[in-house]
């Protein structure tokens, strides 16, 4: 008996110390994996700035009320204690109060007094929970730019979607135990700390973005447009300062989108009233919190997309710095080189007109791009052949992206040698064969606006780490594209178009101005011809003209008055006015007025900021 | 139980007087009588001093984990007090920002009574390079001197000295 007991209390000693020591690791794995519950700690999205570090979208972190009906005894003297903090009726609040769940939302993300506010009545049954919140304190300002995040935290759309994997972070953990009757039990605080997400500092400048949509609206709404984009970019480094895309509210598709596709929308509400404003309701329950604003007059709001980089038009004659530079360069012409221009010219089946009747005219070269002539262009073209002119079109980077990485963005459509035509020489020099966007034509001015160097545009200036340490982002690619001198003459054919040509328009009060108008009409959805009485009017150009700062292109999508020169020319001067003075630049004024004679300083000897835009005042 | 039935039963029933003296204890041989020693107290010693080390440690390990709680409960506080600032922080950045919108600045400055101009006038550019033009200095009509003393004849006041620049201010639109 005794040596069974024996052998017994043996084995059972040798049991315990082969499951203490030898598999305690295993048993204690599975325990813990029985009690130990993970959790998620969500990362706190990066923020996105200005130029200037303004914020444009940040996270922060909201309190939504839930409740917890089952142990809730008194829901009606509950819901009538929350009613006036939380805005809702107080029966809507009973009603969720006496459901059989265990867990209901009684109000999302409310505003932090609110949240304090319930917290101080301490009702049982009652609490707030955590929830991130994208806000945007500046209202809709940019938001084709900046983009929006859906309801889980991710980018939908703009530098959100962009830079998603940036502005994210990264998820962390935490362990805690719980047993399994659901009890909280002490320990078990393992964590791995979330990474927040590194914010970014755009290249736009709050205030000239703000001008830019401003005078864009107010265009849009004279001129009953559908729309309509204007980019301002810093001539030397490439930045972007301000891109504003505005829609017209009867319009269904966004500006520029039936320039490509032909769509048949146009506005056929009243003309908006520029003087109502629409205030924006402040909705707190939403993934973002905008802030209120009645910036854009009634009946003008932001477009849905980027539409200055993902819609593509047929440009028109601002598509003629292309076929001017390459003739110059080629010295095929120069800007005294006489022409005669008579007042049709049949091609093919087609008969290409200028935009005013008149008979056979001599004009220099000069003269023919002032005015703005398709004539006189599609004859400098023949000079120059169809190669160097295609060679030109990919030099001044039309056909390819722009490099701003923006989801969506076309890359538009230039003919290649292959779908040359026997008309294509009098459509393609004109602007009438291509389909570009409106960056892409700006960037085309800028090369010229800045030496006869392309240089890529930039929309993200530097990354925002999480200590808030700045790194500046790599600067943007140049290359030559245009030979000095040849730039030189360009420029100054391009004042005459401000100085006495179409768009005199775009002058700006002290500084000399060039640039180019454009009136194009839009190509019909079944590529039979264009949509009668639908045109974009389009100024690019640059200030000072002789020691550019800033580029700017304006285009409106169906205006009335359908000129580019009538319409896209004063939004262009009144954003470049506002810009000159907002960065300092020293006004040309003797170059242009007269009403100072004597002035001190002409043209050319303005003292521009060396390299370009770095800071606003 | 049922009483007895017979003399002789009833006599062996009745009760026998104990004996007066106390019967010695049983026991093969006296042990030795039990001595207080020394060499017991020393033996034990060690016995009580396991035990209260024991016992010591035990309470120090429940002094430390309180402590070591206490801490924690002190250092879980303070991370959600970072937290809260944190969060007050962002939220008082995003009410900055949205005070400082250039939409909110308009409409603030339309309230004041601010109103956009009319028109810009641009001040000409002034080359510091270049000499300012010789002030005019021509003296304006001075009663005469009541003293002897006489300023010198190209000497303007210095009140009255007015720099004009090359290009005189106008408040003409310069186009």
């Amino acid at each position: 008996m005794r040596l069974l007991l024996a052998a017994v209390f043996t084995v059972m000693v040798l049991r315990l110390v082969q499951v203490q020591e030898f598999g305690n690791q295993h048993y204690a794995t599975l325990s813990r994996a029985q009690l130990t519950h993970a959790v998620t700690v969500p990362p706190v999205r990066g923020g996105i700035y200005d130029r200037n570090g303004e914020v444009l979208a940040e996270t922060v972190t909201r309190q939504t009320v839930v409740a917890d009906p089952q142990i809730i005894t008194r829901p009606a003297a509950v819901a009538a204690a929350l009613s006036p903090l939380l805005g809702i009726p107080s029966d809507t609040l009973r009603a969720k109060l006496t459901g059989p769940s265990g867990f209901v939302y009684l109000a999302h993300r409310v505003p932090d007094a609110v949240a304090s506010a319930v917290a101080k009545l301490n009702l049982n049954g009652i609490n707030l929970v955590p929830e991130s919140q994208r806000v945007v304190p500046v209202g809709r300002l940019a938001q084709p730019v900046v983009g929006t995040v859906g309801w889980d935290g991710n980018g939908t759309s703009g530098m959100e979607y962009q830079l998603q994997s940036l502005l994210a972070g990264k998820p962390g953990t935490t362990d805690i135990l719980r047993s399994p009757d659901g009890v909280a039990l002490p320990g078990g605080n393992r964590s791995t700390p979330a990474t927040p997400g590194t914010g970014v500092e755009l290249t736009l400048d709050e205030s000239v973005q703000y001008v830019a949509e401003q005078a864009l609206a107010a265009e849009i709404g004279a001129a009953h447009a559908s729309g309509g984009t204007a980019v301002v970019m810093d001539v030397k480094t490439g930045d972007i300062l301000a891109m504003a895309n505005l829609t017209s509210a009867a319009t269904t598709t966004g500006p520029g989108s039936a320039a490509g596709t032909g769509a048949t929308t146009s506005p056929t509400t009243p003309p908006a009233t520029l003087t109502a404003k629409t205030a924006t309701p402040q909705d707190t329950s939403g993934p973002t919190l905008v802030a209120p604003s009645d910036t854009l007059p009634a009946g003008v709001s932001e477009a849905p997309s980027n539409s200055a980089v993902t819609q593509v038009y047929e440009p028109g004659s601002v598509f003629k710095l292309v076929t001017f530079s390459a003739a110059l360069a080629d010295g095929v012409i120069t800007p005294s080189t006489t022409l005669s221009v008579p007042g049709a010219l049949p091609m093919g089946k087609y008969t290409f007109h200028d935009a005013e009747q008149h008979g056979t005219e001599s004009l220099t070269a000069t003269q023919v791009i002032a005015q703005s002539s398709n004539i006189g262009t599609i004859e400098v073209a023949q000079r120059l052949g169809e190669s160097r002119l295609l060679a030109q079109i990919a030099n001044l980077g039309f056909g390819r992206l722009t490099g701003l990485g923006i989801p969506g963005e076309s890359q538009g459509l230039v003919p290649g040698p292959t779908q040359w035509t026997g008309t294509s020489i009098g459509s393609t020099p004109i602007g009438q064969d291509d389909a570009v966007t409106a960056q892409q034509v700006l960037d085309a001015y800028n090369a010229v606006a800045n030496g006869g160097t392309f240089v890529a545009p930039r929309l993200i200036r530097a990354t925002v780490g999480p200590s808030g340490a700045v790194a500046a982002a790599p600067a943007s690619p140049a290359h030559r594209v245009i030979d000095p001198a040849t730039n030189a003459a360009l420029t100054t054919m391009l004042e005459s178009v401000v100085a006495n040509g179409t768009g005199t328009s775009a002058a700006v009060d002290g500084y000399t101005v060039a640039g180019k108008t454009g009136t194009a009409q839009i190509p019909s959805p079944d590529h039979l011809g264009y949509i009668p009485g639908a045109y974009i009017g389009t100024f690019a150009g640059f200030a000072p003209a002789q020691h550019p700062v800033l580029s700017a292109i304006v285009v409106l999508d169906r205006p009335t008055p359908i000129y580019g020169g009538a319409v896209a020319a004063p939004v262009f001067s009144t954003i470049m006015a506002y810009a000159l003075h907002h960065f300092g630049i020293p006004t040309t004024a003797a170059a242009t007025t007269s009403a100072s004679p004597t002035a001190v300083g002409g043209a050319g000897s303005v003292t521009v900021p060396a390299g370009a835009v770095t800071e606003g005042p | 139980m049922a009483p007895p039935s017979t003399g002789a039963a009833r006599r062996a029933a009745a009760p026998q007087p104990r004996p007066s003296v106390r019967r010695p204890p049983l026991r093969v041989f006296q042990p030795e009588p039990r001595r207080r020693t020394r060499r017991g107290h020393t033996r034990r010693a060690p016995v009580w001093l396991a035990v209260a080390l024991i016992v010591g440690s035990l309470l120090a390990v429940v002094v430390g984990d309180t402590l070591v709680a206490q801490d924690q409960v002190r250092l879980a506080r303070l991370q959600s007090a970072i937290g809260s600032a944190q969060a007050a922080q962002k939220s008082m950045q995003t009410e900055v920002a949205q005070l400082a919108a250039p939409d909110r600045v308009v409409q603030q400055g339309i309230a004041l009574g601010l109103t956009a101009p009319a028109q810009v006038v641009n001040l000409p550019e002034v080359p510091l390079d270049v000499a300012l033009p010789v002030p005019d200095t021509t003296p304006v009509a001075a009663p005469a001197p009541t003293t002897s003393t006489r300023a010198p004849a190209t000497a303007a006041p210095a009140t009255a000295v007015t720099h004009a620049p090359s290009t005189p201010a106008t408040t003409t639109p310069t186009r």
